[in-house]
């Protein structure tokens, strides 16, 4: 089975303390769902857009499981933490 | 004229005849009491549940019943374990969910382990230790929470039907105590170690979605631990100490840190109602579990448990006639502990400490070639460490000496731990976390060898100290 990633892009942090509290529950959230941390930080180079923003992904043994993590009341709990505090974009993408 | 001391007896060779007579004498496990793994399944057939998600600490209570009925663990979720068993765990390790510290020697043993169980779910609490006492639930229950709702909503689990057992219900069941609360499918939540709270802070959010089954009793976990500690070498200890602090008939004697009250029923039957004994401890689970085990040897009477905490301790200055703590002040700020433990006794009152000796190799019984040997009998390799501030080492001494107390007998004691025990299995996994493959297949060469011919034990030692409060 393809393997897929979940790709989330940051735009802006409103509420870095909001967005420490929403880390503090979707990590082992997403790990718990079988997640796996394959690069979180800032972007060390940014083309085009040029937004030198927070970037996570992660790797999931499906897009199946990737959706459930998505979906699962641990995730939903962090991201009621998140509220407002940051504008990104999450993407769940098939690997090739 | 005074009463004489309630000691043994006064001469060592006496001495010596009477503590084994006792050694037999004193506590025994419940014989009504079935094994661990019996008392779940006739649990689970009782509230009608084929199979079960389960949560606890460590593995160690439910080995066997793994092994029995498979089908009926549907998941595992293990939090902050002190160490992980990969050849029990192994049949289980798709189903596994381990939420552990990122620092303290339990997260570096669990490394170890996950090392050989890759199939295995980690999820990493940052800048935590996890150390056996802590109140994880409460201290990181919102991330904890997290992860184990995320783990269960997982395509790939078995299924599990819902229960149908009513919620809100209480109960014992083959010397298990029970709690349900919610509805939904079945989770097992065994005891979590010392945690004074438990699982209590999750419930109300793991009840909304699942129905939780609390479980308790003394055949788990460190209740389980404590309670076999007090049938063991160890009970040597609490007696010399007991020998050395000379208890009088009328005087109150406090336990700080009193855990299932090994040391509070060891003096209820000594002292025969003749004294106030008065038992702390700050987690109210264990104080429900002693309570229970005093009420069944019929000691309850005499026993006045309650809750306090030892670096805060709810008694007035100078109340105590003797003070008395067991391996309790490597669990907090040492200096603030022994300074209440010497606060609340009179002046002239005994006061007399245990701690583990973790500056002390522990003792491995086995005939190993030297660079293996070298490396299990390395200080730090088998135990539960203790927090920054907490007193487990020689320091123990020159500190009460700091605090003034007069006649200061110091006496460090080794107890042997012997096969069959709970506490050398633990100890056995804890050394094999740290060996190589190669290295480890040596060692267990040698155990199953000094089996065979019964040399098979692990010593460890306590510091020990009774000093007395200048008047």
């Amino acid at each position: 089975m393809a393997k897929a990633y979940w790709v989330a892009t940051y735009r802006s942090i409103s509420n870095p303390d909001a967005l420490a509290g929403y880390a503090k529950l979707a990590g082992p959230a997403i790990q718990a769902a079988g997640g796996r941390f394959l690069a979180r930080g800032t972007a060390v180079k940014a083309y085009e857009a040029g937004l030198l923003q927070r970037v996570v992904i992660i790797e999931f043994d499906s897009v199946d499981n990737a959706t459930a993590a998505h979906d699962s009341a641990g995730y939903q709990e962090a991201l009621k933490v998140l509220g407002n505090g940051a504008d990104r974009d999450l993407r769940i993408v098939e690997g090739v | 004229m005074a009463a004489p001391p309630i000691t043994d007896a006064d001469h060592a060779a006496d001495r010596v005849v009477k503590t084994r007579e006792k050694a037999i004498a004193s506590d025994t496990k419940p014989a009504d009491d079935p094994p661990v793994e019996t008392g779940l399944a006739a649990l689970l057939d009782r509230l009608e549940i084929p199979s079960a998600h389960f949560a606890g600490r460590g593995s160690a209570d439910l080995r066997r019943f793994m092994s029995r009925h498979p089908k009926r663990v549907a998941s595992l979720t293990l939090l902050c374990p002190v160490v992980l068993d990969p050849q029990s765990l192994g049949p289980l390790a798709g189903r596994l969910l381990v939420v552990t510290g990122d620092r303290g020697p339990g997260s570096d043993r669990v490394r170890a382990g996950l090392s050989e169980l890759p199939e295995a779910t980690v999820a990493v609490l940052e800048d935590y230790a996890g150390h056996t006492w802590a109140d994880i639930a409460a201290e990181r229950g919102d991330s904890v929470g997290a992860a184990m709702q995320a783990f269960l909503a997982r395509p790939g689990l078995p299924p599990v039907q819902p229960a149908t057992a009513a919620p809100d219900q209480e109960g014992e069941i083959a010397g298990i105590a029970f709690r349900v609360r919610g509805t939904g499918p079945p989770l097992v939540l065994l005891p979590l170690d010392l945690s004074p709270g438990q699982w209590e802070p999750l419930i109300p959010a793991l009840s909304a979605s699942y129905c939780t089954i609390t479980l308790g009793g003394a055949l788990f976990g460190s209740v389980a631990s404590l309670e076999e500690r007090g049938r063991s070498g160890y009970m040597a200890v609490v007696r010399a100490l007991l020998d050395v602090l000379a208890i009088l008939p009328g005087e109150s004697v406090l336990e700080v840190g009193c855990g299932s009250g090994v040391i509070m029923r060891e003096l209820a039957r000594r002292t025969r109602g003749a004294n106030r004994l008065i038992g702390r401890d700050m987690s109210p689970y264990l104080l429900r579990e002693a309570r229970a085990l005093a009420r069944r040897a019929g000691l309850l009477d005499h026993i006045d448990f309650g809750e306090g905490r030892a670096e805060a301790l709810p008694l007035p200055d100078g109340a105590i006639d003797v003070a008395l703590s067991s391996t309790v002040f490597e669990e907090g700020d040492a200096e603030l502990m022994l300074s209440e433990i010497v606060r609340v006794t009179r002046p002239g009152g005994r006061i007399g400490i245990v701690v583990n000796a973790i500056d002390m190799p522990f003792w491995v019984n086995l005939p190993l070639e030297p660079a293996l040997k070298a490396k299990v009998d390395m200080p730090g390799i088998i135990g539960g460490g203790m927090a920054p501030k907490g007193v487990a080492d020689m320091s123990l001494y020159r500190r009460l000496a700091a605090l003034g107390l007069t006649g200061l007998r110091c006496f460090p004691q080794l107890v042997s731990v012997l096969p069959g025990s709970e506490r050398i299995e633990r100890y056995q996994q804890q050394i094999l976390a740290t060996l190589s493959p190669a290295e480890a297949g040596a060692f267990r060469q040698a155990v199953a060898a000094a089996e065979r011919d019964g040399t098979f034990f692990i010593a460890q030692a306590y510091h020990c100290a009774v000093g007395t409060k200048p008047g």
